[in-house]
């Protein structure tokens, strides 16, 4: 007892420090992050940034739910949203750092337009003096793809190669829609038929929009390509000889009928180990039919150098019945942008809020504390309360419901069921033989319901309890084996 | 006894400190209810496609609950619900073409403005082939765009909606008299009730998300990339829009980037994700 005493003092005086100041636990890398971003924003963007008030207003370390097998590396990534404001001109900037460089950079205007640090001749020059500034402030050596800028027409789609680097500038003009006149310059090193992505900048109605350096997260390693497109679809052929998918518990699918003139093989680079790209064929297999699970094609990946498959998978899709022929052109009419209901805007500026750090760490310390106390009674009172599916009858209209508790509630269920058998009426608190507040309860108590569930699981996360094992058996219908699932 | 007073008296502390600091900085809060509604009628039928497999169902249902949860999170209080089919185990009640018309109705009832999110197949019926059917978990069940959509939705609150079902974003726009001998029709216009939404627009009170053709599984994983499958990239849209507060341009846009290493437009998205209303609507509208 005396420990938790104990425990909520230390808290409670770094919630009380943290406001004064005094501490910070995360300052030191966002003051990092934001310096390169800073930097970033003032030194190499085509923005007069002298003209704006820069505000962070979010800083986030992007850490993305573990769904299942396929992983994304979003470790060591920083996400900083800026906002940058002038009397006529407000712009968000977004800046995605890769272990502290700038790796992927968008911008655009949501109120008036951008300011631009000079006047370019045309998307061209302002992708060329990116390009010069990018390379004085990141080192990456940009001198082979600058001068391959000159004299090119952006306003047409063309393609400059020199030497085994390429040049696409794509021209999209999208005006009267949120991308306005785009115009993409893409930089690829085409070594053995592989393109590599190196970097693409792109603009829209001639001011920046976005940009990527594949350089700063990837390296190329062995380029090698041993297998032909041939080889590799034969490959793939003979691989799905022996493959199956499940379908449920022993069902499972096998012995597919290719389509063969319909296959498509590609070589692309991709990641074998660390961050280092690879050239692989990605090659897609089309069903003759549609398989149980709507699985129309497999796709596999094979290395171009040792032959070697490394994934194949089932892809499926959600519909039938609709295939471009008989699902129809879209019918034209109505073109201008207004509303008929004309709901009011209500403002919520949290977005465009200042953060103060000291204010996110008192926030955050608290926050946790709050979540760690609430889960301590909560799983004190409730350990031993199982998961039970709740079954009763609704006394009006004698049906048996089936519910759970991360879900609406009992009563609602009932009235789905109710609906279900041709009470169609959907107001439901005024169509029953009940009343709206116990309807509001019953609301209100799923929500609290699914509040704990989602407290548990974020906190089962974090202890690194498997989530997917847990929402398997959820399905299953066994959570009560989870004493933490209250 | 003593632990609980401890424990409460800390609790009741730390609350009163975050409230009052949340007033003293002035962070703004919204001064309407925004309600959610994330629908996953998960699909089990075998011999008769549309379907889903058994591993289709647990990772939508995940993935649906995260963005669920995203979205109460983001829109507490306002009400949030969350349902999904279970046609393999029997543990839960299916989602019928009612639950669309109902929950959204609640939502509407209780809310200014509501988001929502659904997962599954469709299929098109109807007058000239142009309605559109949301598939429930059972057949022959399924929500008809002027049956169940259009009654539920009729307070024009369902201002941001993102229907991952095949073929949502077709049959829009609608000209006069926006119905047909069926009634009024596509997913997009009985969703929102606009009939003036564009085409990747950038104003505006609504956005409807949708697929042109074949909306991909969440199991699929993303030709390009296979690092990624569709469930992530859908969580992810909702996740960025949550803890980063971006708009849906900038995250369909970053995700891009990081899948395609292009920008949307120039993406194979483009024109097979298509957006109907207002790109620069991020979570709070």
């Amino acid at each position: 007892m005396k420990k938790v005493t104990k425990t909520f003092s230390i808290i409670f005086l770094l919630a009380l420090l943290a406001t004064f100041g005094g501490v910070s636990l995360t300052q030191g890398s966002i003051e990092t992050a934001q310096e390169t971003a800073l930097t970033f924003i003032e030194d190499v963007l085509p923005i007069d940034s002298s003209q704006y008030e820069i505000t962070l207003s979010n800083y986030g370390v992007p850490k993305l739910p573990d769904l299942g097998a396929f992983k994304q590396n979003d470790a060591n990534q920083e996400v900083l949203t800026y906002s940058l404001e002038s009397k006529d001109s407000t712009v968000n900037v977004i800046c995605t750092l890769y272990e502290g460089s700038v790796y992927i950079c968008q911008a655009g205007a949501r109120k008036g337009t951008v300011i631009a640090d000079k006047t370019y001749a045309n998307t061209a020059d302002a992708a060329k003096s990116f390009l010069e500034k990018y390379q004085t402030y990141s080192n990456l050596d940009s001198t082979e793809m600058i001068p391959m800028l000159t004299n090119v027409d952006p306003t047409k789609n063309t393609t400059v190669t020199s030497g085994n680097l390429k040049l696409t500038v794509t021209h999209q003009d999208l005006t009267g829609t949120a991308f306005g006149d785009m115009i993409g310059f893409r930089w690829v090193r085409t070594i053995n038929g592989c393109e590599y992505l190196l970097t693409e900048v792109a603009f829209s109605d001639g001011a920046f929009s976005s940009f990527i350096d594949h350089r700063v997260r990837y390296s190329i390693g062995d380029t090698t390509v041993n297998i032909s497109k041939e080889q590799a679809i034969e490959t793939a052929m003979e691989y799905i000889k022996t493959y199956s998918y499940q379908m449920s518990g022993d069902y499972w699918i096998s012995g597919f009928n290719i389509t063969e003139e319909k296959t498509v093989a590609n070589l692309i680079p991709t990641v074998r180990e660390g961050n280092v790209l690879y050239p692989h064929w990605s090659v897609t297999l089309y069903l003759n039919q549609t398989y149980p699970g709507s699985v129309t094609s497999l796709l596999l990946g094979i290395w171009a150098d040792t032959g070697e498959v490394f994934f194949c998978h089932h892809q499926a899709y959600g519909g039938s019945d609709l295939t471009p022929s008989n699902s129809g052109d879209t019918i034209s009419g109505a073109s201008s942008d207004q509303d008929p209901t004309s709901p009011p805007q209500l403002s919520a500026a949290t977005n465009d809020t200042p953060i103060n750090l000291g204010i996110v760490a008192v926030l955050s310390v608290a926050m946790i504390a709050i979540v760690a106390t609430a889960i301590t009674l909560i799983a004190k009172k409730e350990a031993n309360r199982p998961f039970t599916p709740l079954f009763s009858k609704c006394s009006e209209h004698s049906v048996e419901c089936k519910c759970s508790s991360t879900r609406i509630s009992h009563h609602g269920c009932c009235k789905l069921q109710l609906a279900k058998q041709g009470l169609s009426d959907y107001r439901i608190a005024r169509k029953i033989n009940s009343d709206p507040p116990s309807i509001t309860r019953s609301r209100k108590n799923a929500h609290r319901k699914l509040y704990d569930a989602i407290i548990d699981i974020e906190w089962a996360t974090r202890i690194g309890v498997n989530i997917s094992e847990l929402n398997l058996n959820i399905v299953n219908g066994s959570v009560n084996m989870y004493s933490f699932f209250l | 006894m003593k632990f609980k007073a401890v424990t409460i008296g800390a609790l009741l502390l730390l609350t009163i400190l975050v409230v009052s600091t949340v007033q003293s900085i002035g962070i703004s809060t919204v001064s309407a209810y925004q309600g959610s509604g994330v629908f996953c009628p998960n699909r089990y039928i075998p011999e008769y496609p549309p379907g889903d497999t058994e591993n289709e169902i647990v990772l939508s249902t995940q993935a649906c609950y995260y963005i669920a949860y995203y979205l109460w999170e983001h829109y507490y209080p306002g009400t949030c619900y969350f349902m999904f089919g279970d046609p393999l185990w029997g543990q839960y009640s299916p989602v019928v073409p009612e639950s669309y018309t109902i929950i959204l109705d609640e939502l509407e009832y209780y809310s200014d403005k509501v988001t929502v999110f659904s997962k599954g197949h469709c299929t098109p019926w109807g007058y000239n082939g142009q309605h559109y059917q949301l598939l429930c978990t059972f057949e022959p069940d399924a929500a008809k765009d002027s049956v169940h959509i259009w009654p539920g939705t009729d307070q024009g609150k369902c201002r941001f909606d993102f229907i991952w079902h095949c073929g949502t974003a077709r049959s829009y726009p609608v000209p006069p008299p926006y119905y047909d001998p069926d009634g009024p029709y596509g997913m997009p216009f009985t969703f929102t009730h606009n009939v003036a939404m564009t085409k990747y627009g950038s104003s505006g009170p609504c956005v409807f998300l949708g697929w042109d053709w074949m909306s991909p599984q969440f199991e699929n994983t993303i030709p390009q990339n296979q690092y990624w499958q569709w469930a992530q990239f859908a969580v992810a849209i909702f996740y960025y829009m949550h803890y980063d507060y971006w708009d849906l341009q900038y995250a369909l846009n970053q995700l891009s980037l990081s899948i395609y290493g292009t920008y949307f437009s120039n993406s194979p998205l483009y024109n097979d994700l298509v957006v109907w209303g207002n790109m620069n609507m991020a979570l709070y509208y």
